[in-house]
Formats: structure tokens, C-alpha cells, sequence
């Protein structure tokens, strides 16, 4: 119960069918899945949540420690499958660094997975010339940090205390406020160094579940060669190029999202959850 | 659309996609631009790549969500690579059936220099912070090993001092505590305190010696210092003044109060034997008041040893008082064991 409040766990759709478990992206929250959902609400039991420090989730959970790598937030994911009492059969569905994060947690429990679907997924955001190129190089994301920085702050947050030590953890209390995106600059920065300074190319080899890639097009966070790069080294991997332009197909393209989700999940049915 | 080039601020309209539309004469001037075929056709070319990152993490999802998001800050990159930093507002409009999103941009160098320059200081300040939270860690860290320094050196004293006060055979105190003592009672009462001194002596100790040997000797003195120790209040002092000669010191109190003690001195040491004879002891006692402010303790113990000495000649086991010229206590009772004078161990 504790964990269904700390990550606002909510679920739709069917209880009984197959389960659809969707992981939000960096900055945004469970509510970027509400053009997708709906297509699923009658076979599937869908399950909604916010990671510790996102959307409506119990902020006073944050832990800079934990949540400062991408392992932090797998273990929400197995958190909530544990609270829920979900031990196999689940479909992950992760958009952006949530990919990552799933194959994590499938890397943790793959008797946990059945499959995994994931939207505009990158191993790695920075390039690793010549074999590898994320798309960005470590300026452009100090930059990304210190723009996000102007953004949220706020004036308010000149006008915080300044902390004593480096050690000393921020103290986050109160509620996140109800934006859309992510507005807490100290989690935003947590989650954005995690996201995008992860390297996650070596786990790749470790993931034994299926999984669905599908990638943008026109994707000026993610190049085509990831897409590319992550079907060769994840086994039994499909590749989808949707013709989608930006990095929130599920958004901007739910049509294409929904479409390219029936066809792999009627490839690939699902088990009923053990009774 | 020409009504977009009268407005005081560059403007741009993109589709949901952000592919680029239309764009004012301002946002033409903004990015040095000649006209609007020189315009990127995408949205995002207008930014560096941290803007690219965040538009497509935060705005479009915003946008896409909530149909609007404002006050957002963005560099853009104009026709000369230069950076102009901007605040955006931009707003999802349906228009003649097509979605458009409508982009306002204010030029924002001033904020901007001021906001670096605010974090800028704020980073200082906390860098600062840090650093003195350090210096203060190792200040508490050598200010805590000084005083656990300081600590053992006193320990270290105390000890010292204790043994160097002490008779190592009877634990007593030696003549360097009675000193200390006897001062530290001078300096802290007025000159009406009275005090009084009792010097204590073995009787025939050198024959118990003689006979039954110097362990035994030493025996009967660790014996007589336990009842020293019992006759004596706690504001008292025993010590071992040298050979078989004991002092006990009786800060406040007068020449009954001494005459109690010596009294019990008496009745303890029935229970000392050494081989089967009883050992007793002869009591000078000396009273006087807090009136001789240099060598008080040199006149009381001579005075002490003068009484001793009449107790002595006066049969012994038995206690003198220095104004006194008979005892001022009857003798004990005598008892059988008592020894008898000999010339030898005459004490």
C-alpha cells in the first residue's frame, strides 16, 4: 500500500486480462500515456505510475543516492510489481530513458517479463566515437542541465538557504506541484544526470526478454543508428521505424504508437496472469 | 497573417510538429534572417542542442498535453552562430481546421546576464559554504584531539600528584599531603577556625621489629593505618610522617572533637596484635586557632611531638594533650598483654 501511494500507482481496463505496465520519461509523468491506454482498456489490466520524485508521486521519498542511477528507478518498477503481487507475464511499456530502465528491471527478474515495448529507447545519449554515436556530446548535456536549471529554478530557489556541505541531501518536503513536467530543480537534476549521463550498451547482452523498439523517424533526440545499434545487440528484438517526427510518439503519433503495439502483442500473446 | 508584422515581438507558427509555417518581421530581424525561405524549416534548428533536448522533453509533451506553456527560457542560434537568449510562450490553436502552435519569443539578454550572474553567485556562495564547512569540521576535529589531550595530561597530573602524596607502603598520605592539607584549610577559613593535630607513635615498635621482624614490622603498620583510616572523619587526614610515626590531621576541630578521635584510636588498635602481643600507641595532641599564618603546621606538629614525648615518659598507650600536663585521657584500660618497658625497645 505504501509503495501504490509513493509511486501514485493507478490501474485501468480489464482486471483479469493480460498486463500492460507503463513507464513514463524523463520530465513528464503517467498522463503522457492517456491517448495509448484507452485502445487497451478492454482486454488489458493497464497499470499507471510516477517514479519517486515525478508527477504526483510521495516526494519526501527522493533519495539523491538512490535515484541519482538508473538502478534506482528499476526498483520502483519491481517495488510496485511486488506490491501488486505480479511475479510474471508482465508487458513493460517504457518510453525514452524508461526503456532503460525496464531492461533493468528485466535484467533484476526476467521470470518477472514477458515482453518488453519500447518507445524511442537509447542505450546511451552521448557519442562514443567512432563506434558509437548517442547524438550529443558532454557540453551539449551540461548545457541541457544549466537550461533546465534557468527553467525551474524559479527566483524562489535563489532565495533558498544555501546548504551547508556538499554532502548535505536537499531536503524535499511538500508536494510536487500538479505541472505536466517535472518542476523540483533538485530531482529534475537527478533524473536528467541519470538519464542522460547513463552508458547502458554493456547491459544490453544481459536482456533475455523479447522486445519491441520502436524509433522515431525524425528523432532529434535519438538517431536512427540507435535504434539500429540497440536491435542488433538486444536478442530476439524487433525494430519498428514509425514515421513519426519528435520523441513522443505516444503523444504526438498515438495512432502509429497503438497500431505497431497490436501488431507485436498479437505476434506475441500474452499469458493470462496465474490465477 | 501580415497583421503578425505589426506586432512588437518576434512571432512564429509551426504545425504540431513543429515544422516552420509562417515567422513576423521581427523574428526575421531576431535571427538575421532576409526572409522567411531563409528560415530553418524545422522548429528545432532554431535551437543548440540543449534547447533541442528540452524542447523535446518538455515542451512538446506540454504542449502536446496542456495545449500551452509559458515563460519557458531557450537560446536561440541566429544566422551569425550568435546565441539570443529568449523567453518563449507558445500556445496550440485550432485555425481554419489545421492545429498550429504560435511561438512568441521576448529577447531576453538582461535576465539572462543577470540570472548567470545570480547563479553564478549563488554556486560561489555555496562552494564557500562548503568549503567552510570543512575548515570547521577540522577545527572541531583538533579542537576535540586538544582537549582529549588536555584530558590525559590531567589524568596524567592527578595520578602524579596522588602518588607523590602518597606512602607507598600504607597508602596513606605522606607529609606532602598533611602540607597541602593543612594549607588548604589555612587559605580558606578565618582566623576563629580552630583545628587540631594528633601525632600517633608505635610503642616499642623497634622491639616488634627486633623479634618478629621487619615484615612483621610492616605488617603492624599497614594494620595501624586501617585504623587510623576508621577512626577518622571524612574531612580528616591520616599520613605516614615517617618510620612508626602517624599524623592525623583534624581540620575543625576543637580539642574535644580531637580528644574523641584519639579515643577511638585507642579502642581500634585492641584488635592490632603482633606475634601475641597487643600493640598500642601513645597520642600527642595539639589544638590551636587559625592565627599563625606561616608555619602553622611546623608549630602544631611540634607541639604534637612535645605531647607525644610526655605520653611517652608517662607509661605510654596513652593519649597527651600539649596544653594539657597530665594525660587528658585516662590511659586505656591496661591490659595483660601490654609489654613492659625495655630499655631497647624503648619508643
Amino acid at each position: 500500500m505504501k509503495i501504490l501511494k509513493r509511486n501514485n500507482v493507478h490501474q485501468l481496463g480489464n482486471p483479469d486480462g493480460p498486463v500492460l505496465l507503463f513507464a513514463h520519461g524523463f520530465g513528464c509523468n503517467q498522463k503522457m500515456w492517456n491517448r495509448i491506454t484507452p485502445a487497451f482498456d478492454a482486454s488489458y489490466r493497464q497499470i499507471l505510475f510516477d517514479y519517486v520524485g515525478s508527477g504526483q508521486s510521495d516526494v519526501s521519498a527522493f533519495n539523491i543516492e538512490r535515484y541519482g542511477n538508473l538502478n534506482g528507478y528499476a526498483q520502483d518498477v519491481l517495488d510496485i510489481c511486488d506490491a501488486l503481487d505480479l511475479t510474471q507475464n508482465v508487458t513493460f511499456v517504457g518510453h525514452s530513458v524508461s526503456a532503460s530502465i525496464g531492461l533493468l528491471a528485466s535484467i533484476a527478474r526476467p521470470a518477472l517479463f514477458d515482453k518488453l515495448v519500447l518507445i524511442g529507447p537509447s542505450a546511451c545519449f552521448l557519442n562514443d566515437p567512432p563506434d558509437y554515436m548517442g547524438g550529443f556530446n558532454h557540453e551539449d548535456l551540461e548545457g541541457l542541465l544549466s537550461l533546465m536549471e534557468q527553467n525551474y529554478v524559479g527566483w524562489a530557489n535563489y532565495l533558498t538557504p544555501v546548504v551547508m556541505g556538499q554532502d548535505s541531501q536537499t531536503a524535499l518536503t511538500g508536494e510536487l506541484s500538479d505541472s505536466f513536467c517535472s518542476t523540483d530543480p533538485v530531482v529534475a537534476r537527478v533524473f536528467a544526470q541519470a538519464t542522460f549521463f547513463a552508458d547502458n550498451r554493456k547491459d544490453l547482452p544481459k536482456v533475455t526478454r523479447p522486445c519491441l523498439i520502436l524509433q522515431h523517424r525524425l528523432d532529434s533526440l535519438v538517431p536512427l543508428a540507435v535504434g539500429e545499434y540497440l536491435h542488433q545487440h538486444l536478442a530476439g528484438s524487433t525494430l519498428e521505424v514509425m514515421d513519426a517526427k519528435g520523441h513522443c510518439a505516444h503523444m504526438s503519433h498515438p495512432d502509429v504508437v497503438v497500431a505497431a503495439m497490436r501488431r507485436y502483442l498479437s505476434n506475441h500473446p500474452a499469458l493470462q496472469p496465474a490465477a | 497573417m501580415r497583421a503578425l508584422n505589426f506586432l512588437p515581438c518576434p512571432v512564429l507558427v509551426t504545425d504540431l510538429h513543429g515544422h516552420v509555417l509562417n515567422a513576423n518581421r521581427e523574428l526575421l530581424r531576431l535571427m538575421g534572417w532576409v526572409n522567411l525561405e531563409q528560415v530553418g524549416r524545422e522548429m528545432e534548428d532554431m535551437l543548440p542542442p540543449p534547447g533541442r533536448i528540452f524542447l523535446q522533453t518538455h515542451i512538446w509533451p506540454t504542449l502536446l498535453q496542456k495545449g500551452e506553456m509559458l515563460e519557458v527560457f531557450l537560446q536561440l542560434i541566429n544566422a551569425q552562430q550568435q546565441r539570443v537568449p529568449v523567453m518563449v510562450n507558445c500556445r496550440r490553436i485550432q485555425e481554419q481546421g489545421h492545429e498550429r502552435i504560435y511561438w512568441v519569443f521576448f529577447v531576453a539578454l538582461e535576465r539572462s546576464r543577470f540570472e548567470s550572474e545570480l547563479l553564478q553567485a549563488r554556486s560561489d556562495a555555496q562552494r564557500l559554504a562548503s568549503e567552510l564547512a570543512q575548515a570547521r569540521a577540522r577545527l572541531e576535529s583538533n579542537l576535540q584531539q586538544l582537549s582529549q589531550h588536555t584530558q590525559a595530561v590531567e589524568v596524567q597530573n592527578l595520578s602524579l600528584t596522588a602518588l607523590s602524596q602518597t606512602d607507598p607502603l600504607t597508602g596513606l598520605g605522606n607529609r606532602r599531603a598533611l602540607d597541602m592539607a593543612v594549607q588548604q584549610w589555612q587559605t580558606s577559613n578565618d582566623t576563629q577556625a580552630s583545628a587540631s593535630l594528633l601525632m600517633v607513635d608505635v610503642d616499642f615498635f623497634k622491639r616488634i621489629n627486633d623479634t618478629l621482624g621487619h615484615d612483621e614490622g610492616d605488617k603492624v603498620l599497614q594494620g595501624l593505618a586501617q585504623r587510623l583510616k576508621a577512626s577518622i572523619r571524612l574531612s580528616d587526614l591520616a599520613v605516614r610522617f615517617g618510620g612508626e610515626e602517624f599524623v592525623i590531621w583534624l581540620p575543625n576541630a576543637d580539642r574535644q572533637g580531637a580528644s574523641y578521635t584519639a579515643e577511638r584510636i585507642h579502642e581500634h588498635m585492641t584488635s592490632l596484635f603482633a606475634g601475641q602481643n597487643a600493640v598500642t600507641v601513645s597520642i600527642g595532641v595539639m589544638t590551636a586557632r587559625n592565627t599563625q599564618p606561616s608555619h602553622f603546621s611546623e608549630s602544631l606538629l611540634q607541639a604534637a611531638d612535645q605531647a607525644l614525648y610526655k605520653a611517652k615518659t608517662q607509661g605510654r598507650n596513652q593519649t597527651m594533650h600539649a596544653q594539657e600536663n597530665a594525660a587528658i585521657l585516662l590511659p586505656h584500660p591496661q591490659r595483660e598483654t601490654t609489654p613492659t618497658a625495655d630499655k631497647n625497645g624503648a619508643s
